[in-house]
């Protein structure tokens, strides 16, 4: 029986930007069993750690905020848990804070619906100004049109409507910064590099890190270590 | 950005990506510049395969405990990341520090089949290290190999500078402590060679010559040093080195759990297997070593399953005991613990119901072959009872599938033994049908393989069935064995001849194996890589004739791995060869007297059972 929750929040390095969702499941959960944390397992022949994740990460892009929850069937303060499972992750993987949950949260994948990424975009001199022009204009276009592909073949979409807040700072040596904020979860998903097909021709993407991500609702923002 | 994270930014476009990055939890990296000596670790097949195997595991761990020296490892990359390392001008690299092969001392392969020879030349290639030895100097690093394919290692002779043959833990440090001093000295190739081939189990094939007659068939070999090359062996199992720190993948490997080896080395003496004689005597480990050895293992990886692995696990002296105390420990935890085979009677049956509570999934047993007769033949006192018995044990006890495993063409197989297979599928779906009249999750898999004869084996001298013979016998399964329990697999048959071409093959099929590759072999125990036109038009173009390989060979014909010693002696091969004929088993010595097969006293060890006073 579990009686307690977690509430983690943590970072995806660089080093492990490749791990996908399942990767990341296992790494998780025998970190978790090296720091001696009794995780709660479900009932059935093949018992599996009441743990979960919040909104997915496309593999290859490392974060600076993922979300976490797992119930133990002890009562570790949440500091404590927090020191324990840093000295057995491996490298790239770092809990940034825990909080054990003052009463049963919703999943994490209801709650989250915004998720911030920040692109670093490098294209040759000549056409820096263009590129700049084109991403400062996407929040005052009413459509923003892409092709997706899926099985059942290519779809145009609209992502406007996903896509709450663009900014670009100016090129530098490193490239041009552009941060993202868009819609994650049921009610859509802007994919980080769905901006890079609003560009005429093609720029090379230096690197893409996932910076945040909150509920927001009426314009109130609340971070997800607030709603449990 | 780094020259690797230029190869990096391109991983998203390849399957699996986790499998070049290294990082996992309990690697180790050292400092290049606080040591004398680099080693790569090299398995030539894919991550998955590569960290599941055990042998690596130890000599990375022994090799980083030096104070003066670092390993690090290398695996096969999959065609799509070759690409990526080609485009980008990136040599293949070791995980740890990222850095091209070429920058290491010393890349040692391990040898685990020999349908990954041309993977091999693939990897060296693709470090731009020269593939053959004598295009190779100092400032290349040393190549050499062990692994059992090290007892005939004479295909890959023109590839390798130097093999260890046998056990690696005893003698690999002093190995490496004397290329450091050779370095550090200047030594050329030559004088370096020289200096190793004195070492235990060191064969270095370029101090040997080969002298064919006219049929192709060996005239003599003949050591250049005067060495001769011998098997090296652990002579403290109980003491040797095991991983401490167990590597935790990120990605799903094939072995995804914690092995610990509980014994090393099996006697039963089955006549088909290499393992049963190349690793002998059996040396068992304590029980109280193994459980602390455990408990820290599971500690320090976080892994859900463990397993007590050997060559044949159930056969350790206090293997109940052991288990028992293994699940009342881990299992509270969530640790699974597993044997990796067990054998074919109601004990192991029972063993199984101690480690299984989930009996969902499937119970192995091995035969090997249909009749009484044969497995007579072959070594393997295993009666119809037996398996009726231990069958039933399965059945009732939960399990509704099994796997039953047999050869096809063993010595003297006859259709009667090909029909045996089929009445004892029978009988077992018969037994299943009995205790589960109405299910239809009863399954019976019945997978059949080629015989393969093997270097250092009573079969050695034996002839291998070709592929058409092969595929005559599971035609003949097949017509038989219709059924909605039984299902049949089978073993490619053209993979096993290759298999078989070099398991007993000599040097001058080095020449094969470079011009296959040339031409695209590589991953070839991967049925979908396997390109057996580039094999055939490299036989073609050599002038060799494959079946040449796999005919039967008179005890005077001088064999291509004679000149190496497994400690086995030959006079006990040709006995066993012949009892085989005459059907008569041979006991197994872990508690029966000493079958004489010279192990014991040509390597100066001998067989350690825990509690029996003979260790
Ligand atoms: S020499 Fe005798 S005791 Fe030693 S492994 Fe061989 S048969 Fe067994």
């Amino acid at each position: 029986m579990a009686v307690a929750e977690y509430r983690l929040c943590f970072t995806k390095g660089s080093s492990v930007r490749f791990l996908s969702h399942l990767d990341m499941a296992k790494t998780m959960e025998r970190a978790l069993r090296r720091a001696d944390i009794p995780l709660a397992y479900s009932e059935g022949f093949h018992p599996h750690p009441k743990m979960s994740f919040g909104p997915a990460l496309a593999v290859g892009i490392s974060s600076l905020e993922e979300y976490l929850d797992v119930e133990t069937v002890a009562d570790i303060p949440a500091e404590e848990l927090q020191e324990r499972l840093n000295r057995s992750l491996p490298e790239g993987l770092r809990i940034l804070a825990a909080k054990r949950c003052l009463k049963r949260p919703k999943p994490l994948n209801a709650v989250i619906n915004r998720a911030v990424y920040r692109l670093t975009l490098e294209t040759e001199p000549s056409r820096r100004p263009a590129v700049m022009e084109i991403l400062e204009h996407c929040m005052s276009s009413d459509r923003l049109e892409v092709t997706r592909v899926n099985k059942n073949g290519q779809k145009v979409v609209n992502i406007r409507p996903w896509l709450h807040n663009l900014k670009t700072e100016a090129f530098d040596e490193a490239g041009l910064q552009v941060s993202v904020t868009g819609e994650i979860g049921s009610n859509g998903n802007l994919r980080p590099d769905d901006i890079l097909q609003l560009l005429p021709f093609p720029v090379k993407v230096r690197n893409i890190v996932r910076a945040e991500m909150w509920h927001e609702e009426h314009g109130i923002v609340v971070k997800p270590l607030d709603l449990c | 950005m780094s020259e690797w994270e230029r190869v990096a930014s391109r991983l998203a476009e390849v399957n699996k990506p986790t499998r070049y990055t290294g990082g996992e939890y309990n690697t180790i990296e050292k400092d290049w510049n606080a040591v004398d000596l680099k080693v790569a670790l090299a398995f030539p097949d894919v991550y998955e395969i590569g960290l599941s195997h055990l042998g690596l595991r130890i000599l990375y761990e022994m090799i980083n405990g030096h104070p003066r020296m670092l390993a690090e490892r290398v695996y096969a990359p999959w065609k799509d990341f070759q690409e990526v390392l080609r485009s980008e001008g990136y040599p293949l690299y070791a995980l740890e520090s990222k850095r091209g092969l070429k920058d290491f001392d010393v890349v040692g392969f391990s040898l685990q089949y020999e349908l990954s020879y041309s993977t091999v030349l693939t990897m060296l290639d693709l470090a731009g290290i020269p593939v053959r030895s004598v295009d190779r100097d100092e400032s290349d690093p040393l190549v050499i190999a062990g692994g059992p394919c090290a007892f005939n290692p004479e295909p890959m002779a023109d590839f390798i500078d130097l093999f260890l043959i046998g056990e690696g833990e005893d003698v690999i440090i002093e190995l490496l402590e004397t290329i450091m001093a050779g370095r550090k000295q200047g030594w050329d190739k030559a004088r370096m060679m020289e200096e190793l081939a004195k070492l235990p189990g060191v064969y270095v094939p370029g101090h040997f010559t080969v002298e064919y007659n006219a049929d192709g068939t060996i005239a003599g070999i003949h050591s250049v040093s005067g060495h001769k090359p011998v098997r090296a062996v652990v002579r403290d199992f109980n003491h040797a080195p095991s991983p401490k720190r167990w590597i935790v993948p990120f990605m799903e490997i094939v072995h995804d759990r914690v092995a610990y080896e509980i014994q090393r080395g099996c006697t039963k003496g089955c006549r088909f297997c290499q393992a049963g004689m190349i690793y002998r005597p059996v040396r068992e480990r304590d029980p109280q070593v193994i459980m602390d050895s455990l408990k820290q293992l599971v500690r320090d990886t976080g892994y859900e399953e463990l397993s007590l692995t050997s060559l044949s696990s159930a056969d350790y002296s206090h293997i109940r005991q052991l288990l028992e105390e293994a699940c009342g420990c881990f299992t509270p935890a969530q640790v699974n613990v597993s044997l990796p085979s067990l054998r074919i009677d109601s004990f192991s049956v029972d063993l199984a119901k101690t480690f299984q509570s989930n009996r969902k999934g499937s119970l192995t047993f091995a035969p090997e072959a249909g009749t009484e007769r044969m497995r007579r033949v072959i070594n393997k006192g295993v009666t119809e009872e037996d398996l009726m018995v231990a069958s039933e044990a399965a059945f009732r006890s939960g399990w509704q599938k099994l796997k039953l495993y047999f050869m096809l063409g063993l010595p003297t197989e006859t259709e009667e033994d090909l029909e045996g297979i089929v009445q004892l599928a029978r009988k077992v779906e018969k037994l299943g049908r009995q205790v589960y009249p109405k299910t239809n999750a009863l399954r019976i898999t019945v997978s059949v393989s080629t015989f393969v004869p093997k270097a250092h084996t009573p079969y050695q001298w034996h002839r291998q069935i070709s592929v058409e013979e092969t595929r005559e016998k599971q035609r003949y399964l097949q017509e038989n064995l219709r059924s909605k329990v039984i299902e049949l697999n089978w073993h490619d048959p053209v993979l096993s001849r290759m298999e078989g071409i070099f398991a007993r093959g000599d040097r001058r099929l080095g020449e094969v194996i470079y011009k296959a590759w040339q031409k695209g072999a590589g991953f070839d125990s991967w049925a979908d890589e396997f390109k057996y036109e580039c094999w055939n038009e490299a036989f073609a173009e050599v002038g060799i004739d494959p079946d040449f390989y796999l005919r039967e060979r008179p005890y005077d014909e001088i064999l291509p791995w004679d000149h190496l010693d497994s400690g086995v002696s030959r006079e006990f091969l040709k006995e066993e060869n012949e009892r085989a004929k005459r059907g008569i088993l041979t006991a197994d010595c872990r508690d029966n007297p000493c079958t004489r097969c010279g192990v014991c006293f040509n390597l100066g060890v001998g067989p350690r059972l825990v509690g029996d006073g003979r260790g």
